[in-house]
């Protein structure tokens, strides 16, 4: 079985991803690749304590991560990796950990950046760094939860914002 | 401990913590509400305008968790702010990345036990009392089911809420320790073993006085009524939303009773 | 029967504040309201069964994160509230005219949480307001917005139930009247 998430969530493992993502894919692995976690031993035990006992969890740094998409580890099991930005995607990518999709669920407010959905607030950099990864042929979707539709990211850039709710 | 922060401070930081959905934002989500739990502290600790100031601007950041595990972050929040008032070197650097490396976490098992498991089993205990009481010679004890459901959340609510917060604020950090003592775990095996449990005796008890006439015959009624729940079933389980489902039904009786 | 319309949207509007500002404490859901409803109202069955259907309506819906779920206080108020007043003058049999109730009041889910998307929208300026005063150091400014929250909330589900309650009870009677013709 390929990967089955490949998710940019600066919140890394939430409940959006455990009530949500856990459940509706069966994942039963989780890969956390982030620098400032990889070394913050406090937040390495409660990333690990957040999920239920029965699915896996690996926190990597971004050069520590050396798996690739149909590395065994990966292949054998239903995996969900999680990223905190798109920089460290497209250094995953230039590594030669060449991902399909990206699936793009939360990034936070800060200064000067502009919101694009309820969830979604990027600046020029970020924007800049997903056009990279789109021309590389990566698909980019925004979806916060598997019940919301979800939304091209390119679309969203073009409308300027996107609304994901449905029903 | 207690060195500036009162017993009576944690107590009103408890019940503000009640209120940290109320201000709720898209930008910084609950960044008011979780100032606004602390402010006992920082009126304890803080006198002067800039320290004060200083305080806000740390803890109107980005904030967001589950409810009922925001009172842990809390207290462990209050329990750097005072070591950092009685000038521990180091203690305010660390207060942001303990918020943020706390928060996702937190929320994940708060949703997981709360929203996912908890809320649908109080649920579904109400749901059942209410079944086998309504067309009872006592239909009054029906009203214990609400009662019951939020006895039931609430009991678990109220303990997760207050040992959080005061452990939070004991242990500082430690509180690793105290989460992962709760064995949510456990609990969510216990509650989906009851939920299941309770609805099949539910509707086992319920089923003989139901009374739906159909067919005439008792076995074709009680194979209309699988089907049909097998039905409804299977189109939630293809996530088609509810709403949808109970319009068609409406629309399918109205077509039945005036066209066919 | 205004003041009782009245008194059970006083009711709803102060367990509202549950629903979001309080995170939670179950008093808000439809399976508590529902009852409450009745028993002001002097009908706890009916109360109970719409309260029961309102629940299995949105039994999947997580308050999960950003994501925002539709409104089930005032669907249930409403809805309970129109079946016990329209009993006596319209001549269907209670389960019929619960389902119209119903279908009359679902769509205050959603105008609930289209308002709860633009009071949010509304706080995220008020949060940018409060980093931009912080330098002041002043807290009570920060009590102030929680407590115009709450009353936010308070009046938004309050308008919910009241407004349907009053003015729709006669126009689901004319609706119903004329289809039974």
């Amino acid at each position: 079985m390929p990967l089955t998430l490949f998710r940019i969530d600066d919140r890394l493992i939430h409940g959006q991803v455990v009530v949500g993502w856990v459940n509706a894919l069966k994942a039963d692995y989780i890969i956390v690749v982030n620098d400032a976690a990889a070394e913050n031993e406090f937040q390495k035990s409660l990333l690990k304590m957040a999920v239920p006992p029965q699915i896996k969890v690996d926190i990597f740094s971004v050069s520590e991560f050396n798996l690739k998409p149909d590395s065994k580890e990966l292949l054998a099991r239903r995996v969900i990796i999680l990223t905190s930005n798109p920089l460290d995607c497209l250094r995953l990518y230039e590594k030669g950990f060449k991902m399909e999709e990206i699936n793009l669920g939360g990034m936070r407010h800060s200064k000067n950046k502009k919101r694009y959905t309820n969830c979604i607030y990027l600046n020029e950099e970020d924007i800049a760094v997903f056009n990279k990864l789109i021309e590389k042929g990566v698909r980019v979707t925004v979806r916060m939860v598997p019940s919301d539709a979800g939304k091209e990211l390119g679309e969203c850039l073009l409308k300027g914002g996107c609304a994901l709710e449905k029903d | 401990m207690y060195k500036l922060i009162k017993r009576t401070d944690l107590l009103k930081i408890l019940f503000r913590s009640l209120l940290i959905e109320a201000s709720w934002n898209f930008e910084a989500m609950q960044n008011i509400g979780f100032t606004y739990g602390l402010l006992p502290a920082g009126k304890r600790l803080y006198k002067t305008r800039e320290e004060r100031a200083a305080f806000l601007k740390r803890h109107l950041k980005f904030f967001n968790t589950h409810p009922a595990m925001a009172p842990a972050i809390m207290g462990v929040v209050i329990n750097m702010e005072e070591r950092h008032k009685l000038g521990e070197a180091g203690a305010l650097e660390q207060i942001e990345g303990i918020k943020t490396s706390m928060m996702g976490p937190l929320a994940a098992i708060g949703d997981n036990v709360f929203w996912e498991y908890l809320r649908p089993f109080s649920a579904v205990v109400g749901v059942s009392i209410v079944m086998l009481f309504k067309d009872s010679n006592h239909p009054y004890l029906a009203l214990l089911g609400p009662l019951v459901t939020v006895i039931i959340y609430n009991a678990i609510n109220a303990f997760v809420r207050y040992r959080g917060l005061v452990q939070g604020y004991e242990r500082g950090v430690d509180i690793l320790s105290v989460i992962r003592g709760f064995n949510l775990t456990a609990l969510i095996d216990k509650l989906k073993f009851s939920s299941a449990l309770i609805l099949g005796l539910t509707v086992a008890l319920i089923f003989p006085t139901l009374n739906i006439r159909v067919f005439g015959a008792d076995i074709l009624n009680s194979l209309l009524f699988l089907g049909v729940t097998l039905l409804f079933f299977g189109m939630l389980k293809i996530k088609i939303f509810p709403t949808v489902i109970f319009y068609s039904i409406i629309a399918a009786a109205i077509l039945f009773k005036y066209i066919l | 029967m205004p003041f009782d319309i009245l008194l059970v949207s006083l009711v709803a509007a102060v367990l509202a504040i549950d629903v979001r500002t309080i995170g939670g404490t179950m008093i808000s859901r439809p399976l508590v309201v529902g009852p409450l409803v009745g028993l002001l109202l002097g009908n706890i069955g009916i109360g109970l069964i719409v309260a029961i259907l309102v629940e299995l309506l949105w039994i999947g819906m997580l308050p999960v994160g950003a994501y925002l779920p539709v409104e089930t206080l005032p669907v249930t108020t409403v809805a309970a509230g129109l079946t016990i007043l329209l009993k006596d003058t319209i001549s269907l049999p209670q389960y019929s005219l619960i389902i119209f109730a119903l279908m009359a009041a679902i769509p205050l889910g959603y105008v609930g949480r289209w308002l709860e998307i633009h009071i949010r929208n509304l706080n995220s300026v008020l949060s940018a307001y409060l980093v931009r005063q912080a330098g002041k150091g002043d807290f009570s400014r920060i009590s102030l917005i929680q407590g115009l929250n709450v009353l936010i909330t308070f009046l938004k589900s309050f308008l919910l139930c009241f407004l349907p309650l009053y003015f729709g009870r006669g126009i689901l009677e004319n609706i119903v009247h004329s289809l039974l013709k």
